[in-house]
């Protein structure tokens, strides 16, 4: 009887160790599971110009993600360098720009500015653009107003040319209620190491653009 | 005791159990310390948690969002083609933004030679610039370069304009493509000072194809486009 007795108690403490693994494994487990930040933003690639500190999204804000996303939207839109495959390949359905997109605004803009843009690359036209001033949206809107400014050089190596410089202003209707966070049912770590765009991965579109009309 | 018929009589009978006991209490003690250890290792290895964050980069010329010193997943490892096609972009850039005051070294720099005569001796010499232009570019960009550009810089030349590349300034960073080893578009950005004028800033494209055996110092990479452009 005591035999049987101290051969449970042994069965009862290997038990209570297998039980004492599982839970440091669990322990572990939960630890690898804790999600962090890793998204963070810098503001120039260059050493010399490392001027501030990697910000995380949380960091910068809901104002600051929407200024830069619609910057990057516009960039998208009309920069253009002597790179016809480059053209090319924003004008594909997967591209940033349609993925920052409706389908209707995408397609506007690949009758309306993707040909554009197209013949300027082939001729060796660049052009940058740059955000004028903060984005705002009127009391009585639903259109976000963005000024924007593109600097466009024709003419390839002349060096004397001075670039035009225009300014305008579009209305932008702006999916932005999940702006913070990234998009569903993407592995944001494979999408971004299989060197995709970084501004595709946030739940931001734009549904809706326009000019005033004169 | 029936001694001495039998010798195999315990001194004391509970012996054995009392030592087994032991042993196991002492075993079962040992073990649950190295449990404890090993909770306490496992709770040190989660705290010191490694970070592998994504650092994103915004270009502030072209606006691009780029992800950053994720060298191994990201493949930007400089490969030996990358390096050989950004000495090729590089000497080329430097090649295209040269005007020396003494002519007979401008008509060294901007002159054609034959193809046998780029990878001679003479030629690639160290420091040597003789016809640096026509020997690292197709003729279609060498023919752009004598057509568009000699002429203005003949005109600075005589007007004793002078100008180099600020080399400390040079930046080359590839454009779009991930796969360069069959070259690809580099950007390149750097300030060029001039003697007369005050000295600018200069982004340009350049657009690299290999032709293996063709260019045979520069692992057969040679530029095929060029475009460049005053930024300030």
């Amino acid at each position: 009887m005591r035999k049987i007795v101290t051969f449970f108690l042994g069965l009862l403490i290997l038990a209570l160790m297998l039980g004492a693994i599982a839970g440091a494994a669990a322990i572990y487990d939960a630890a690898r599971n804790i999600k962090i930040e890793t998204y963070f933003f810098q503001p120039n690639n260059l050493s010399v110009r490392r001027v501030g500190v990697p910000a995380t999204v949380a960091d910068l804000g809901a104002d600051k993600i929407r200024q830069m996303l619609v910057e990057k939207y516009l960039t998208e839109y009309f920069y253009v360098i002597p790179d016809v495959a480059n053209i090319e390949a924003r004008m594909q359905s997967n591209s940033t720009l349609a993925r920052m997109s409706t389908p209707d605004v995408f397609r506007q803009w690949q009758e309306l500015e993707g040909e554009l843009i197209l013949k300027l690359a082939e001729e060796g036209a660049f052009r940058t653009v740059r955000l004028v001033d903060k984005i705002y949206k009127p009391v009585d809107s639903d259109y976000w107003t963005v000024v924007y400014e593109m600097k466009t050089w024709y003419h390839p190596n002349d060096m004397a040319e001075e670039p035009v410089i225009t300014r305008d202003v579009l209305y932008m209707g702006l999916g932005d209620e999940n702006m913070m966070d990234f998009r569903q049912k993407l592995d944001v770590a494979k999408y971004l190491e299989e060197g995709q765009d970084p501004a595709a991965i946030f739940r931001f579109g734009i549904t809706a653009i326009g000019r005033q009309m004169d | 005791m029936d001694y001495p018929g039998n010798f195999n009589t315990p001194a004391f009978p509970a012996g054995k159990r009392i030592a087994v006991s032991r042993v196991m209490g002492i075993g079962i003690l040992g073990t649950f310390f190295v449990i404890t250890c090993v909770c306490g290792l496992l709770l040190w290895g989660v705290r010191s948690m490694r970070l592998d964050p994504f650092l994103i980069s915004i270009d502030k010329i072209t606006g691009s969002w780029t992800v950053i010193g994720r060298s191994v997943t990201l493949n930007r490892t400089v490969s030996i083609t990358e390096t050989v096609q950004q000495a090729v972009v590089g000497n080329f850039f430097q090649s295209w933004f040269a005007i020396s005051d003494a002519a007979a070294e401008n008509d060294m720099l901007w002159r054609q030679c034959p193809a046998d005569e780029c990878s001679g001796a003479e030629t690639m010499l160290y420091g040597e610039r003789r016809c640096a232009i026509s020997c690292a570019a197709l003729d279609t960009l060498y023919n752009h370069f004598v057509e568009d550009v000699m002429p203005t810089y003949h005109l600075r030349a005589m007007a004793g304009e002078t100008w180099g590349v600020m080399t400390d300034t040079i930046q080359i960073t590839p454009v779009g493509g991930r796969d360069m080893q069959n070259g690809g578009i580099w950007r390149v950005q750097a300030s060029v000072w001039s003697n007369i004028n005050a000295s600018f800033d200069v982004v340009a494209f350049v657009r690299v194809a290999r032709a293996a055996g063709k260019y045979p110092m520069t692992m057969g990479y040679y530029v095929t486009d060029f475009n460049a452009y005053r930024i300030k």
